[in-house]
């Protein structure tokens, strides 16, 4: 029977389903997928009322396959205004994402705040990503909707619209935060500007940093990829929900020829 | 290279280090800039070796408590060996506690053939600046004193705005600094250069400092081309696109801890 969603499991056991596979290896799962599964277990710490979550970085240390992974989460720094907090993935006992999270008290600017800058046109006027899909089930398209409504996939800066069809762990709802996490992930890919067939562009980081948390199901990635010569490639993604923008998210790059 | 006035920011001891006022904030006199701290650990990445071809593509910092003028310890240590890929993670610690906890992470310079972006063109250069006035009461201070500011565009806490930064003094010892150590002091003024919020009626702290360096850095001055946003509701979140005198080079974001002082 074939998976219905990206992970089963709980209590910080769980399996990794064929549905959260990424392009570049059929036994490893899209970032997106364990830093939506990380994001859960950050929601999951207490924190003291009115914090919220500022910015999560995830190392992607290596593949992650598809099976068994385990999940730990703590709170590295507690504090009233200020939280770190701190977690890892493994599998086979081997740690293959670590991740970081702040919680901050959210902002009293009073009537200084900003009103929120208005989103990109909606999902409903976008296309359907035409993906490059080496095996299935994958992650894109099988556990997430993509509608573009503005440029391609890899044919440099893009906008798209992202939506999980399918649930992070069995039997439940996503959050908004596992959604923004799951749709994080994809600016290299949608805004790449070197050749699937010739390079490797995959992202051994990704940052997220969040300045309203988002509502609704749909995040909007309005992404650009720069490799500058010499240098190192970087994915950015300004984030929206469909009231407005939510953030950035950035991903650094290891470029190589295959 | 113009000669630096001798007193650091940092001055070394017994293995350590021992902040000088030179690496003081506008809010504290006792307490340390993250731009300070930023330098040194940056400092403390660029000594661990790193396999052939391997380039900083990011540094995160996070500040857990102030950072006291005085003595501190600063470690740096390989979290994830690789040839193509290195985490390395540091922390500054004072008196045993851990004040800053960091992340660097090293990645094999990009090689795209042909396919490169091009360099992205940078505002005017520091010559053409002036300087600007900076808030804050005592001397000396790391804005004034070890650092040169020229604005290109606004002022200091008046909302986005466009400003050169160079260290004007060694950050540690009688050391030259190096490129990205004078990154990593300049990227720690977006917050305060863009924020608009008055200071005697708010807090507006960053917890945080993350750099995507798209490509090393040359020479001694950085300019940062900031903004900062406070959705009602949210986080605020400071941005600033990071320049050399050739061109961008990445970008530096703070998350702010804002709250009515009373």
């Amino acid at each position: 029977m074939s998976a219905t969603s990206v992970f089963e499991g709980s209590n910080g056991r769980f399996v990794a389903t064929e549905l959260g596979r990424g392009p570049w290896d059929a036994d490893a799962l899209h970032g997106g997928a364990p830093a939506a599964l990380l994001m859960r277990a950050f929601e999951r710490l207490p924190a003291p009322d009115g914090l919220s979550l500022a910015r999560v970085t995830y190392e992607l240390l290596r593949p992650i396959p598809v099976g068994p992974v385990e999940i730990q989460a703590e709170i590295a720094r507690p504090g009233r205004r200020v939280q770190l907090l701190e977690a890892s993935m493994s599998a086979g006992g081997t740690e293959v994402v670590r991740a970081r999270a702040l919680r901050i008290q959210t902002a009293d600017a009073g009537n200084r705040a900003l009103a929120d800058t208005p989103p990109p046109p909606g999902p409903a006027t976008g296309r359907p990503a035409e993906l490059n899909a080496p095996h299935r089930p994958m992650f894109a398209p099988d556990a997430i909707e993509i509608r573009f409504v503005a440029g391609a996939w890899g044919d440099g800066p893009s906008t798209a619209w992202f939506r999980l069809r399918a649930p992070i762990v069995a039997g439940e709802t996503p959050s908004e935060l596992q959604r923004l996490a799951a749709a994080g992930d994809f600016g290299n890919g949608t805004s790449a500007i070197l050749s699937w067939d010739d390079y490797l562009y995959i992202n051994p980081d990704l940052t997220l940093y969040i300045e309203r948390e988002p509502t609704g199901e749909w995040i909007c990635l309005d992404s650009q990829t720069r490799i500058v010569r010499g240098g190192i490639g970087v994915a950015e993604s300004v984030l929206y929900d469909e009231r407005g923008r939510v953030g950035r998210a950035t991903q650094a790059l290891l470029v190589a020829p295959r | 290279m113009t000669a630096l006035p001798a007193e650091p920011v940092f001055e070394v001891r017994d293995g350590g280090f021992v902040a000088t006022p030179l690496a003081s904030g506008p809010w504290d006199p006792n307490a340390q800039i993250g731009g300070a701290p930023a330098a040194l650990l940056a400092r403390a990445f660029e000594r661990v070796p790193a396999a052939e071809g391997l380039t900083v593509a990011r540094l995160t910092y996070d500040f857990m408590r102030p950072a006291p003028i005085g003595p501190l310890e600063v470690h740096a240590e390989v979290a994830r060996p690789g040839r193509r890929v290195q985490l390395l993670e540091g922390s500054m610690l004072a008196e045993g506690v851990e004040v800053v906890r960091a992340r660097a992470l090293r990645i094999l310079a990009a090689d795209g053939a042909h396919a490169h972006s091009g360099e992205t063109a940078p505002p005017p250069g520091p010559g053409q600046g002036h300087a600007g006035e900076l808030p804050g009461l005592h001397r000396p201070r790391f804005a004034t004193d070890a650092v040169e500011v020229r604005f290109i565009a606004g002022t200091f806490g008046g909302g986005p705005a466009t400003a050169w930064f160079r260290l004007a003094r060694p950050l540690v010892g009688d050391e030259t600094p190096s490129a990205l150590q004078h990154l990593a002091a300049a990227s720690d003024f977006g917050a305060g250069l863009s924020g608009t919020l008055p200071r005697e009626e708010y807090l507006f702290i960053n917890a945080d400092l993350t750099l995507y360096v798209e490509r090393q850095p040359v020479g001694e001055w950085i300019c940062l081309d900031s903004q900062t946003r406070i959705v009602r509701g949210g986080i605020g979140v400071a941005e600033s696109v990071l320049y050399d005198e050739r061109g961008r080079v990445g970008r530096a974001t703070q998350a702010l801890l804002i709250a009515p002082r009373h």
